[in-house]
């Protein structure tokens, strides 16, 4: 089969690398390296310093209140202070530093986040090269407008809701692929469907993506290969018609296709090493709609990406914990807070520089839930996967009233194969996040030493 | 929210040059296949393989095949440039994840297709249906006195009369069955009248919501010929503590004989009654039917020899008749030739079948018809009259009225205010209610201007606006009664014209106070169709919040842009939103800006200006806003932006279009447009 696959991706104009590489069994490459994974997490409209930086630099110290939540897992994770987006202080605000936040790059234009480039070395091993997800679309969670089931659960009526509604690149993304923004998904039942495919059926043993080789499921993946191959075909026989400015659009169909033959060739090959334990993947307990307790969502979604990693369905993710310029409601001390309007943009008042200061903790109590979950779970040979994982948290913005991107507020998680060393608080003075992607990216192989356009030099000491 | 775009605006220093655009390359005129080489005087434009967006996507399945899947709700979202349309051909990418998207989807699709035709088969015993009538039409097809589509429903969102028009081949006894749900509100459910023929029939309660829709059953005695059903809201109400308001949804009308027939036209028909057996000529028969409607072009008999082999390999492996149909069935959607639009270089793009594609996916936002499928294949399209009649009878079905959202809803930016997010706790008083309310006046200020027989240029500055109880209550307006009134403006008021309605006032805001630049860029780009860019390397600092001594956003933008390197498009951007600053980010009128007096006056193009009524007549009197109605209407229909090029085109649409500006009339027109019709555009001078 793989012969016959590589003799129609040569007809197909596209590179012999890819085909070279297709003769490999697809578990062989996974043992070749450690698997790595990278987590980018998005804290929304900044942070206030006096709450967030700790006093001290090195390991032992003290946990400012916005950080509190990272005592359990302060052995995992560095504070890096002092970090700059780029070479100016303000990096256009919300837009701008979010732009900025995984690509190092103050334009979207040609450029490619780090969770894409990341997925991008990781994809022949995996279903979702990147999965990106986010807590709150443009409003969407907004509670009033949402009622809950009995068990405080929001179904979406008739998949309605499940549909991503970000617009017009508007605050909701930091996923870019080649210039091209990549959409969220944030219903916790199309994050499954995505990491696994459709539930399984009851006793089946997996779902529709597993590398599960049953009879019947061989049989499914042989009917998929007809109808991509006739699409191929299709392709092909268009290519034959068409100008060079046109061909374009063809080659991209032609790589869509490409990717469900890659997830087809992971359904057909026999595993050379023996299906991990069910314990450490779970891909059966299915979830369904949106919580409407707003921590319990945020946590779900937490364990999704623990799941997702453990079976090893996707090394690369993004969550935002709400878009920029999130008019996520709080309360605090009885008092209700905008996130953005009232909150963030404190303008020096006590009781506002408290909410948003709350507000933080809250959202690093998000990250110290996911920091945790991973330090729980294992890969199948007993490492934990936190020590495999880089998890880079930050937001678009350094102070939350002035809109700055100077000493951003940067948490750095996870060992990532043993290239990082976490547990202390860093001084990142003259770097800038960039330079710190050009180290994670480094660590997962690649040969880069500067990543979009101000990340320029890696960053040691990490 | 949209700041990414403010973050752009907020200063924007640059030359103001209008920036024109090359052409792209594309495919030449007539394809590589195509026997059609262009007309003389003709020279070669920019259709690019377009690709259906996810609207189109799913329209294409429902008109065609009445699929009511609707996959692409779920798929990956299309990435379009905000200042254009959402069908520009160069902006539709292909990512891996929408073919995977699209591979995932199809067993649904095909699965709910073929499950609903054999049930059909079974329903009439498995022969033909002679002489059982079955026809739905969805909700969104509604000619509504009030309301509007959402998604394939209609949203009656205050009381009135959606209605639905069949055609019955004979008297006789009938079903009409009508799902429904609403937005429920208080103990009491929405309730509806069913009207037939102008005559109330049968009063109903629709307890049912978006979830779990409410489906009920009238039968009748019917005569032949025209059938109208009528279906009246007439419950309509405003809770203030919840503040939600009651709707009534209308998700389709069916209308069944009694003799049989099934919930399908035979039009949409994928499976049963093509042809009996589960040989290999059945499996022939319905693959061939399918791709060429789902593929909207002939299909050659190598292609559908290919299709027969899918169907030949599969019951090779053991599977029955139905798997393997099904699975080349899935393959039809598969094929890049469902999501891109290949009939231009299959054909030709002249042929008969891409003359109708773009016409139904400009117009309907949808594939051709079959009527408009015959035109195509007999040719006769290329016949001026037959062509004039075809853009006519597609205006008036109900898929045109998709136009208003599709075409002007995003040139004005106005889709989607309901869920436009103001900072409520800056803005008291702003709510779910008053957001629908700003919808629904905006909804209905384009239907008169644009979708009735006004002179669309009076959109510009018509001492009108429309507003329902919040909206009115919260902007100030006089309010008489339920359901969303038209209101007459006296010259004294501040508000009136398109600029006065909320959704352009709002949409141009940031969510905490308004962005002059914004609303000055708002107008250049949407009502002038002046385009400006940022210069590269210019950085922009942010506005300074409000002072002592720059209370107002006039004093804080006028210093801020005062550089002469920002005055290039400030000089023009600032005084268009200072005429506006009147109106709050929320729209409400106001004199004052964090205390201090707010000073509207300024001069734009030559001429002075003293608020919004003012720069409105300064507006209405510019040739410019004609031109750009003409050039926003051409560059939706052909998918791309106008360029340099398209001069002598734009100029012929606008002569007709200077005599009364009809909108309606202009859209006609440029379907019949070269540019439209041969896919080139006549040559300039050389």
């Amino acid at each position: 089969m793989l012969t016959r696959r590589g003799f129609l991706w040569t007809s197909g104009a596209v590179g012999l690398l890819p085909v070279l590489e297709a003769f490999l069994p697809s578990r062989a490459r996974a043992q070749s390296t450690q698997a790595l994974r990278f987590v980018g997490m998005f804290h929304t409209n900044g942070c206030v310093h006096e709450q967030w930086r700790p006093s001290s630099l090195g390991a032992g110290y003290a946990l400012p209140f916005s950080l509190a939540a990272l005592a359990p897992v302060r052995s995992h994770v560095s504070v890096i202070s002092n970090l700059r987006l780029g070479p100016t202080n303000d990096m256009g605000s919300h837009g701008g530093g979010q732009r900025c936040f995984l690509t190092a790059s103050d334009t979207l234009s040609g450029t490619t986040s780090l969770d894409v480039a990341i997925g991008k070395r990781t994809e022949s091993q995996v279903r979702l090269p990147t999965l990106n997800l986010s807590l709150e679309n443009n409003g969407y969670y907004w509670p009033p407008q949402i009622v809950a089931d009995s068990s405080g659960i929001y179904q979406a009526p008739n998949g309605e809701d499940r549909e991503d509604r970000c617009r017009d690149g508007d605050s909701c993304l930091v996923s870019v692929s080649s210039g091209t923004p990549v959409n969220n998904v944030y219903h916790p039942q199309v994050i499954y469907e995505r990491l696994f495919g459709t539930a399984p059926a009851p006793g089946s043993g997996g779902g529709s993506g597993s590398s599960g080789q049953s009879a019947a499921a061989l049989k499914e993946a042989a009917r998929r290969r007809r109808v991509v191959d006739l699409a191929k075909a299709q392709a092909n026989r268009l290519k034959g018609r068409i100008g060079s400015g046109d061909q374009k659009r063809v080659d991209e169909y032609l790589e869509g296709l490409r990717a469900i033959e890659r997830e087809l060739d992971g359904i057909a090959a026999t595993p050379t090493t023996p299906p991990p334990p069910a314990a450490t993947c779970d891909k059966s307990t299915p979830v369904s709609g949106i919580p409407v307790d707003r921590d319990r969502y945020a946590k779900l979604l937490c364990d999704l990406i623990v799941r997702g990693f453990q079976c090893d369905a996707t090394r690369s993710v993004t969550y935002m914990l709400g878009q920029g310029v999130s008019p996520m409601k709080f309360t605090v001390a009885g008092v209700t807070y905008s996130h953005h309007g009232d909150a963030s943009h404190h303008g020096s008042d006590a009781a506002k520089i408290n909410a948003k200061a709350v507000i933080d903790a809250w959202q690093v109590s998000v990250f110290a839930y996911l920091v945790q979950g991973l330090a729980a779970a294992k890969d199948p040979d007993g490492t934990p996967l936190i020590d495999r994982t880089a998890l880079f948290y930050s937001s678009d913005i350094a102070d939350s009233d002035r809109h700055d991107a100077v000493d951003m507020p940067v948490l750095l998680g996870g060992r990532l194969g043993g290239a990082l060393h976490p547990g202390t608080h860093l001084d990142g003075a003259n770097h800038t996040t960039g330079d710190l992607f050009v180290s994670l990216l480094q660590a997962f192989g690649s040969t880069a030493t500067t990543f979009g356009k101000f990340g320029t030099a890696p960053m040691g000491g990490l | 929210m949209r700041a990414t775009l403010l973050c752009c605006a907020a200063l924007l220093a640059c030359d103001g040059k209008i920036l024109g655009q090359g052409p792209v390359g594309g495919t030449p005129v007539g394809g590589a296949g195509g026997g059609e080489g262009p007309a003389a005087g003709c020279e070669p434009t920019t259709f690019q393989l377009t690709r259906l967006n996810r609207a189109e996507v799913d329209e294409s399945l429902a008109q065609r095949f009445g699929d009511t899947v609707r996959p692409a709700r779920l798929f990956s979202a299309d990435t379009f440039d905000p200042h254009g349309f959402d069908n520009a051909a160069a902006d539709l990418s292909i990512s891996p994840r929408l073919v995977q998207d699209l591979e995932a989807a199809a067993p649904r699709v095909i699965d709910a297709l073929w499950a609903r035709d054999t049930a059909v088969l079974a329903a009439s015993g498995g022969g033909s249906s002679a002489g059982g009538y079955a026809q739905t039409l969805p909700g969104s097809s509604a000619q509504a006195t009030v309301g509007a589509t959402r998604g394939s429903a209609w949203n009656l969102w205050s009381n009135g009369e959606a209605k639905f028009s069949f055609s019955l081949p004979s008297a006789g006894a009938y079903t009409v069955t009508i799902t429904a749900y609403g937005e429920q509100v208080g103990s009491e459910p929405a309730h509806m009248d069913l009207w037939l023929n102008g005559a109330m029939a049968a009063p109903f309660d629709v307890p049912g919501v978006v979830a779990t829709p409410t489906r009920v059953m009238h039968q009748a005695s019917l005569p032949a010929g025209a059938l109208s059903v009528g279906l009246r809201f007439t419950n309509d109400t405003f809770d203030q503590t919840t503040m939600i308001d009651r709707n009534l949804f209308i998700v389709e009308v069916k209308v069944e004989g009694a003799g049989g027939g099934g919930p399908v036209s035979s039009a949409m028909n994928v499976a049963a009654r093509v042809c009996s057996g589960t040989d290999r000529a059945c499996a022939e028969q319905i693959l061939a039917r399918f791709a060429r409607r789902a593929w909207r072009r002939p299909v050659s008999s190598e292609e559908r020899a290919g299709l027969l082999g899918v169907f030949d390999a599969t019951v090779a492996d053991g599977d029955d008749f139905e798997t393997a149909v099904k699975l080349a069935l899935r393959a039809v959607l598969v094929a890049p030739d469902f999501l891109i639009r290949t009939e231009a270089v299959m054909g030709g793009v002249r042929s008969g079948h891409a003359v109708a594609s773009r016409l139904s996916y400009f117009l309907w936002g949808g594939p051709p018809d079959d009527a408009l499928d015959a035109r195509a294949d007999d040719g006769s399209l290329a016949d001026a009259t037959v062509l004039s009649a075809e853009v006519e009878r597609m205006l008036a079905d109900p898929r045109a009225q998709s136009l208003r959202q599709r075409l002007v809803g995003q040139w004005l930016e106005t889709n989607g205010i309901e869920a436009f997010a103001l900072d409520p706790g800056l803005f008291p008083g702003i709510d779910t209610a008053v957001m629908q309310g700003a919808q629904k006046q905006i909804d209905a200020y384009i239907g008169e201007y644009f979708f009735s027989d006004h002179d669309a240029l009076d959109a510009i500055d018509a001492p009108v606006t429309f507003a329902d109880a919040s909206l009115a209550s919260f902007l100030g307006l006089p309010s008489s009664g339920s359901g969303l009134m038209r209101l007459t403006l006296e010259a004294s008021s501040p508000r009136a014209g398109l600029l006065g309605q909320s959704a352009p006032l709002m949409v141009t805001s940031k969510s905490t106070e308004t962005s002059p630049p914004r609303r000055g860029q708002y107008v250049l780009s949407r009502l002038l169709c002046q385009k400006m860019e940022l210069p590269v390397g210019l950085t922009v600092p942010p506005v300074p919040p409000a002072s002592a001594n720059q209370p107002t956003a006039r004093d804080r933008l006028e210093a801020l842009t005062a550089p002469a390197a920002c005055q290039g498009c400030h000089a023009r951007l600032n005084p268009v939103g200072f005429a506006l600053e009147n109106f709050a980010a929320d729209s409400r009128f106001r004199t004052s800006d964090h205390g201090a007096t707010i000073d509207p006056k300024g001069t734009f193009g030559g001429k002075p200006v003293d608020g919004l009524r003012t720069l409105e007549q300064v507006l209405k009197a510019d040739p410019l806003v004609e031109r750009c109605m003409v050039e926003k209407a051409l560059s939706f229909a052909i998918a791309r932006p106008v360029e340099v090029g398209d001069a002598a085109a734009i100029a012929a649409l606008r002569t007709r279009f200077s005599s009364g500006h009809r909108f309606l009339q202009l859209i006609a027109d440029v379907a019949k447009s070269p540019l439209m019709v041969d896919g080139c555009r006549p040559t300039s001078s050389p």
